[in-house]
């Protein structure tokens, strides 16, 4: 659907854009959500994001992409029950406790990432993973994962770009020390 | 290899065909990393989660006229309440064997109407000397007269005027 239009139905508090937005973005939202905070939470934050959406759109302007503002719009509110959960003294989801409760995307399509899956073990790998900080996590996310560009990701984080480049920079080598940590790269 | 070589290569500036073979190696492990988390924050969302949000979406859109009925129906009940006590008096008469006999004779009201226009007197004078205190003693001895029972005080209540 046309992202105008969608927006105008969402400033008009249609129903219907909300089920577009969802049917579109929720999938996406949620994964950036799990990447950042694992599996506990996703669907609160999801909820909260589209409250937060009902009560903000007017104040969209649309000088960012609606992709990039919902995205801005979950990093807060997963910022927010980050500081909660850290508050009530909650411990980070286990990203393996929440193994068998996630729906796989389909393969990996390059041929360089079917190789590599067949050498090293997913429970392996992911006991590396959730080593990274939670904001290195989503870095990678947004990078690597979801190919957005250094100034989209900037304007989500609501940070510089310089800001985000050394950041991501760093979060790299941190996965990369990682995985030379217990040889998966020599 | 080199961090700024790395970081190029998965910013895909440098095209995987032309890496080294100790790059490709290197670059493997991390590609898995990569893929591992890309599956581990693979979601989907749930037809139930679609009908709360969407729930929550339609009370947040009716909110403002829940708000508006409540507020529109508390200002009819606060229109109705003022009018109905404006519009309604209770007539309270002195007891005693002279109202009475003046009730028979049909000229009480006349006799409570002085007694009323006495007190208005009375409060009118005394209202000149201090205004806040004789409206607290007033209000005290009003409310302490309503809730004395019929035979311990020499009124009692002979009817109720209303427009209802």
């Amino acid at each position: 659907m046309d992202e105008k239009k969608l927006i105008d139905g969402l400033k008009k508090k249609k129903v219907w854009a909300y089920e577009v937005l969802y049917d579109e973005y929720a999938p996406r939202l949620g994964s950036v959500v799990k990447s950042y905070l694992g599996y506990d939470d996703v669907e609160d934050v999801i909820q909260e994001v589209f409250i937060k959406v009902f009560k903000n759109v007017r104040k969209f302007r649309g000088d960012a992409k609606l992709s990039t503002w919902l995205y801005r719009i979950a990093v807060n509110v997963c910022k927010d029950t980050l500081v909660k959960r850290k508050r009530n003294n909650e411990f980070l989801t286990d990203f393996r406790e929440s193994e068998d409760k996630v729906a796989f995307e389909p393969p990996a399509t390059t041929n360089v990432f079917r190789e590599v899956m067949d050498e090293i073990s997913f429970e392996e790998l992911m006991s590396v993973v959730e080593r990274l900080a939670e904001d290195d996590r989503l870095l990678i996310k947004l990078r690597d994962i979801d190919d957005l560009s250094y100034e989209e990701i900037a304007d989500i984080l609501d940070k510089p770009v310089g800001t985000v480049k050394s950041r991501l920079h760093y979060a790299r080598k941190r996965l990369k020390e990682l995985l030379e940590e217990v040889g998966y790269i020599g | 290899m080199d961090e700024e070589r790395f970081v190029r290569i998965l910013d895909r500036e440098i095209p995987f065909d032309k890496l080294r073979v100790d790059e490709r190696k290197e670059l493997k492990g991390y590609v898995k990393a990569i893929d591992a988390l890309k599956e581990s924050c693979c979601y989907k969302p749930s037809d139930e989660l679609k009908k709360r949000t969407l729930s929550n979406v339609r009370k947040l859109k009716s909110r403002p006229y829940k708000i508006l009925g409540t507020v529109a129906a508390c200002l009819v009940l606060g229109i109705f309440s003022v009018s109905f006590f404006t519009g309604n008096t209770i007539l309270i008469k002195k007891k005693g064997e002279l109202y009475q006999l003046a009730d028979v004779l049909g000229s009480s009201s006349s006799l409570n109407e002085r007694l009323r226009v006495n007190l208005n007197a009375f409060t009118q004078g005394e209202a000149e000397g201090n205004n806040l205190v004789m409206m607290e003693k007033e209000m005290e001895r009003s409310l302490g007269f309503l809730s004395e029972s019929a035979v311990e005080n020499d009124f009692e209540i002979s009817g109720i005027s209303t427009t209802y």
